[in-house]
């Protein structure tokens, strides 16, 4: 049953020179706002690693916030275009886990916006109430949504996907740079890439849990068989997993 | 130690005072208002860049700087005396709040039953007569209005002093005299806006939605805030039309008073407009006579202007008058065909200009400092800061009207000749600090600070304090009434020393406002500044939890234990180059570079001067006026003189820099010379390369002898060549290879030149026809009078359109030889709507200034960018024209944009102190918070040199362990310490000090744990 009165977890990153010293304003001006947020001073939005908003949803913030300079006003010339995409990437890994993508908000203010900062925080707060925890409204045990996190994470910091969004927010830029038009959004290529990335690793994750056959995996992760079997081949490869048993159909678990 | 009187605490005496106390000079930073910062705060943007967040720091760093005494609400009564000896008599003003014991927790303000409206015509808040002016105020101390407040008035109120926690108020406090001696002074006073009630026709006073440009970017910043878009002042309606006025108080005809143009206005107007238009979506419509877009990027800025829509009006308004639909605001003007039009809009806002404050002209005209008929300071184009009187000097804008960065290039250049000429450098030593900092075994100290009760009464400290104790790391944890008081500052240096604590975190206010001053404090305590943390439990957990105790404490528990995860994992970093070289390259030996020489030489450097020409002097070598009408062949000749005999000047003419390695403090550069190879050791750059003049395609330039260019026809009226002596009719063609599609920007002297010609062919033959064909006149500044004498004189000005140029056509050569085909010009008056056919004896090109082929290469060997026209690029994040985007590398003169004579040796000055900056002294301290590449992850993939906004990453090999390893490397130079390197590298390959994943990681977990 969804819990009406819990207090939500929010992690923010503001950065420094914008949406920090708006809530810095706000403090002087003492304007009001709920308790929830913990914030992490960046220099620029620019710098957030895409994995640091996914680690956040796994230490159990129910929330997570970015706050940044307006466009065209970064301190750092161009950091919070690339805030754009990568929490744009993020949103795509969250509604790949099946988590609601509008747990993760970006929102720019200026130094002068306390007012706008408070609003805005005032909402989310409000929001993530009405929705509930971390989990709640996505219908997703706590277990299995540490799992799919942990997963996300580990694609996260693995070189492929990192390598494939690197890849994606570099082309983005030089396209921004020659002043076409531009819709900050995730291609269809990247998007493949989450979805394989995070299964082979939430596949890596249930076989530490216990023994499965590709079938089982197959269905636990809604995914084709024959690319689990890829995983599989890819994880002995690596030595992370054994062959259980072999009759009447492979079982596969991690090694100890 | 020798001490500075800087008056004036705007950008330009803020500037001023900070590089004079880190020359080592002690500064009295007088300023009559109760805040720093001048007319920037109240502004709500800078244009054609912002770079307003880089301004606030400066206001926290000088109140900080340990040799800069902060002297608000002074008056200058008396200053006399001379060079070395000047004694100065001012009155302070009581504030009423001991700046000592306030803490500025605002319970005054709170409980202050006298409310305001803020005297600012466009604001919509209110304020008590005890307030903060804005949230990052400096010094942030609540002031007393006395004409405010009840007290004052007739004794009834002593509420403030009644409630404030730590009695810091006492409004019998009088004034003090202050008696200050000093060895030279600087005017860094600014000016005061133009009062528009003076000017009846546009109702200032009577109707409420005429607003000057400074209020309206107060309503626009409070109104967003508000109502998300701009409404006007009269009932908050939501605004549709509105108006901007140029040229009030400016351009005066016929007015000794403000004859001047302001030089801002126009593009405040636009900047205006422009955030009017982005975020209320209204109908701009701008009223102006020449739209004065003179300055780097500022064409661009009113290209985009256009293309969003912004309407443009060359007109004068007549009067404005109220409208019966209620409070709107009827312009009546007339327009480019003569008709006078009725149009209504919703507000009006009216461009002012600068006037001098009659204060600071009072005590200028005490201490026997010559002013101008406008009541500036007068100054001649070779010594744009000196004024009359040895050891004084001006800057900003209350020398002439001038912008942000003008204004600081002149405040550099007033502290570089204070310097020089107080031979500063040679008798006061730097103060430094260690070398390295001592690793000690991590002892953590927290300081708790209740702010007086401001943090206490809301969040738990004790309950914070205690679970503290038990962390075996923390060696110390204590809660203290006030941190930042002298008590808690030598409470924490106390602490330090007594237990050896070799980590700090601060439980307090927020790091943007005490974080240098607490960085600065342990370190006088010896430890790293990089190991101190400060958590936000004021402005981020108190303040704005006021109600929710329990949960504000829980917050402020997390908010303590990030930090701490922070401070853990923070190392002892520092970046600082030891025993610099103290000498200076000097490349290009033009006016710029001549001056940059000379400057730094007499700050006590051996100086490199790298020229490609034979000869010195560069481009005024072929002027013979400044546009102030002085003798420039006589000055170019002094000066070279000067520079060529200076023992510290080593001079390398028909040379080219062909490479350059190192980094600040330590370059080495490789210069090709007519005997061979130089190598050169030295710590600094002065980029003086200079620029060309536009060589024309068009208007038969080249295949007539008589089209020429401003430069050509300048000399051939000095050589009294007959053909322009006598000539009886002459054309002068205005932006020649400026603000058209090859050349996008604006030139800045070509208007001022042709005037200055356009004169000298009057004086020397009165009957003469003279024609100027133009787009826009930019004489900005005290320029003016030269178009207005013009003007008078009857020099006839005509205007084409863009897309109508001129025509230029040679007519059939009469037959016979040595007979001149005639020249003929047609040109559309687009003013008039008619043709004009003029047969001119002269056709004069008003040509623009075009950037060298040579600074690509320059950009390439010193690693520095050039914009997209060619010229260098500066760093306005320094607030500065001069700071290129490296470190130690500087750049002054045309080689950085289209400029002046004066401009180009104000630049050159300015390079000279900043230079002695980073060379002053034993060791460079530099930031340390920028990229380091971690050689084992990374792969060379690039994907961060792509990424870098500053271009300060490339890809690098080297051989390891006989195999090609390619890598990124860092040129530290030029990073900013963004981080975007770090949150694009697949391979963890990259990062920023103390600012590292696991710290990051460290503070996530932190903020999520569960209480």
């Amino acid at each position: 049953m969804a819990q009406t009165a819990y207090e939500p977890k929010i992690l923010g990153f503001l950065c420094n020179w914008c949406c920090y010293t708006a809530a810095d304003s706000a403090g002087v001006a003492r304007y009001q706002y709920p308790p929830n947020i913990r914030v992490i001073r960046v220099m620029c939005t620019g710098r957030i690693d895409p994995v640091f908003l996914i680690d956040g949803f796994l230490n159990g913030a129910d929330g997570v916030f970015v706050g940044g300079c307006h466009l065209g006003e970064c301190h750092y010339i161009s950091g919070n275009y690339e805030a754009q995409f990568v929490v744009a990437f993020a949103h795509e890994i969250l509604k790949e886990l099946g988590i609601n993508p509008e747990r993760l908000r970006l929102e720019w203010a200026s130094a002068a916006e306390g007012a706008y900062f408070v609003k805005v925080i005032t909402e989310f707060t409000q929001w993530l109430k009405d929705v509930g925890r971390l989990g709640t409204s996505e219908k997703i045990a706590p277990e299995e949504l540490k799992l799919k996190l942990k997963a996300a994470v580990m694609a996260l910091e693995g070189s492929k996907l990192r390598m494939n969004f690197a890849k994606e927010a570099v082309k983005l830029k030089e396209k921004r740079e020659r002043g076409e038009a531009l819709e900050v959004a995730v291609s269809e290529g990247l998007k493949n890439t989450i979805k394989k990335e995070i299964a082979f690793y939430l596949s890596s994750l249930y076989l530490k849990q216990g023994p499965h056959s590709v079938s089982d995996l197959a269905q636990k992760l809604n995914f084709p068989e024959a690319e689990v079997e890829k995983f599989i081949s890819a994880l002995s490869k690596k030595g992370l997993i054994t062959l259980q048993q072999q009759e009447p159909v492979p079982i596969y678990v991690a090694k100890s | 130690m020798k001490k500075v009187l800087v008056i004036g605490g705007g950008v330009g005496g803020i500037e001023a005072a900070l590089e004079l106390a880190n020359l080592g000079h002690y500064v009295y930073l007088v300023e009559k208002s109760p805040f720093l910062g001048g007319l920037i705060p109240s502004l709500l943007k800078t244009y054609p860049v912002c770079f307003y967040c880089n301004f606030f720091p400066k206001l926290s760093e000088c109140e900080n700087h340990f040799n800069i005494q902060t002297l608000t609400q002074t008056q200058i009564k008396d200053i006399e005396g001379q060079v070395g000896q000047f004694k100065v008599k001012a009155i302070r003003e009581s504030r009423y709040i001991d700046m000592n014991k306030c803490t500025s927790c605002g319970l005054c303000a709170e409980q202050c039953p006298q409310e305001i409206d803020y005297p600012f015509n466009g604001s919509l808040r209110k304020r008590k007569a005890v307030y903060l002016p804005h949230p990052w105020a400096i010094p942030h101390k609540y002031v007393i209005d006395k004409n405010a407040c009840l007290f004052f008035k007739d004794k009834s109120c002593r509420k403030c002093e009644e409630v404030c926690p730590v009695q810091a108020i006492n409004l019998g406090t009088q004034s003090e005299e202050l008696e200050l001696e000093v060895d030279s002074v600087i005017f860094a006073a600014g000016a005061s806006l133009s009062d528009p009630a003076i000017c009846e026709r546009y109702h200032y006073l009577s109707l409420p939605n005429v607003i000057t440009g400074m209020e309206l970017e107060c309503l626009l910043k409070d109104s967003i805030k508000l109502y998300g878009h701009l409404v006007r002042p009269s009932d908050k309606k939501r605004v549709k039309k509105v108006a901007w006025l140029q040229c009030v108080g400016s351009r005066e005809l016929n007015k000794d008073k403000c004859g001047y143009c302001s030089s801002v206005c126009c593009m405040y107007a636009l900047k205006e407009a422009l955030i009017s238009r982005k975020t209320s979506d209204v109908e701009a419509t701008i009223f102006f006579m020449d739209l004065r877009a003179y300055g780097k990027y500022f064409e661009e800025y009113y290209q985009k202007a256009k293309d969003l829509g912004i309407r443009f009006v060359r007109s004068r308004v007549h009067a404005l008058s109220p409208s019966p639909e209620e409070g709107n605001v009827i312009v009546k003007y007339a327009d480019e065909n003569g008709d006078l039009i009725e149009e209504e809009f919703d507000l009006v806002s009216l461009s002012v200009g600068f006037h001098p404050s009659a204060d600071v002209v009072a005590i200028a005209q005490k201490l026997g400092v010559n002013l101008n008929k406008y009541h500036f300071v007068e100054t001649t184009s070779f010594t744009p800061v000196q004024t009359s009187r040895p050891g004084v000097y001006v800057c900003g804008v209350f020398q002439e009207p001038k912008d942000i960065l003008d204004t600081t290039t002149q405040s550099s250049a007033a502290v570089a000749e204070v310097t020089a000429n107080l031979n500063t450098l040679s008798s006061s030593k730097k103060m430094e600090s260690p070398v390295a900092w001592e690793e000690k075994e991590t002892k953590i100290g927290v300081f708790l600070c209740q702010c007086l009760g401001t943090i206490s009464e809301v969040i738990d400290l004790e309950a914070i304090s205690q679970e503290l104790q038990a962390d075996p790391e923390i060696a110390f944890c204590d809660i203290y009434p006030s941190l930042c008081s002298l008590e808690g500052r030598k409470f924490i240096q106390e602490k330090i020393k007594e237990l050896g604590l070799s980590r700090i975190l601060i439980g307090a206010c927020s790091p943007k406002l005490y974080e240098l001053h607490f960085q600065a404090l342990v370190k006088e305590a010896g430890v790293c500044p990089y190991l101190m943390e400060m958590a936000n439990l004021r402005e981020q957990c108190a303040w704005p939890h006021l109600e929710q105790r329990e949960l504000a404490t829980q917050k402020a528990k997390a908010l303590v234990k990030m930090a701490l995860a922070k401070l853990r994992l923070d190392k002892a970093i520092r970046r600082q180059v030891a025993l610099p070289f103290k000498s200076i390259l000097v490349v290009g030996g033009g006016i710029a570079g001549l001056v940059a020489a000379l400057q730094s030489a007499k700050l006590g450097f051996e100086v490199y001067l790298v020229e490609k020409a034979e000869q010195l002097g560069g481009i005024v070598n072929k002027i013979h006026l400044t546009w102030k009408g002085e003798d420039a062949q006589a000055y170019l000749k002094n000066l070279l003189e000067e520079v060529t005999n200076h023992p510290r000047i080593h001079i390398y003419t028909k040379a080219e820099v062909v490479d350059s390695s190192g980094q600040i403090g330590h370059f080495k550069t490789s210069v090709k010379t007519s005997s061979g190879i130089k190598h050169i050791e030295h710590g600094a750059i002065i980029l003086a390369s200079g620029a060309e003049g536009y060589r024309p395609k068009e208007y038969l330039y080249g295949k007539h002898s008589r089209v020429l260019t401003s430069l050509e026809l300048q000399q051939k009226i000095f050589q009294q060549a007959p053909e322009v002596i006598n000539a009886q009719k002459v054309v002068f063609i205005q932006c020649v290879g400026s603000r058209n599609n090859e050349h996008p920007y604006c030139s800045r002297i070509c208007c001022t030149q042709t005037m200055k010609n356009a004169l000298l062919l009057k004086e020397r033959n009165p009957q003469a026809d003279i024609y100027v064909l133009y787009r826009d006149i930019r004489t900005y500044g005290f320029k003016e009078d030269l178009y207005r004498e013009a003007r008078a004189k009857g020099i006839v000005f005509v205007r084409y359109d863009v897309n109508d140029l001129p025509r230029v056509e040679m007519l059939k050569r009469p037959s016979g030889r040595g007979f001149l085909p005639k020249l003929r010009v047609e040109v559309n008056d687009s003013l008039l709507k008619k043709k004009l056919i003029l047969d001119a004896d002269i056709v004069a090109l008003a040509t623009g200034i075009v950037s060298r082929e040579d600074n690509r290469r320059l950009a390439q060997i010193f690693h520095v960018p050039i914009d997209e026209h060619g010229f260098f690029k500066e760093d306005v994040r320094a607030l500065s024209a001069v700071n290129s985007m490296a470190e130690g590398v500087f750049v002054c003169g045309l080689a950085q944009g289209p400029k002046f004579i004066d401009e180009s040796i104000a630049q050159a000055m300015a390079t000279a102190s900043k230079a002695a900056q980073i060379l002053y002294g034993d060791q460079i301290e530099l930031t340390p918070f920028v990229s380091e590449v971690i050689d084992e992850n990374c792969d060379g993939c690039g994907y961060c040199v792509e990424a870098c906004p500053f271009k300060a990453l490339r890809l690098v090999e080297y051989m390891n362990q006989g195999e090609v390893k390619k890598v990124a490397e860092v040129n530290v130079a030029l990073c900013q310490g963004c981080g975007v390197c770090q949150a694009t590298c697949p391979k963890n390959g990259i990062q920023v000090a103390n600012f590292r994943l696991d710290q990051f990681s460290a503070m996530i977990e932190a903020a999520l744990e569960t209480v």
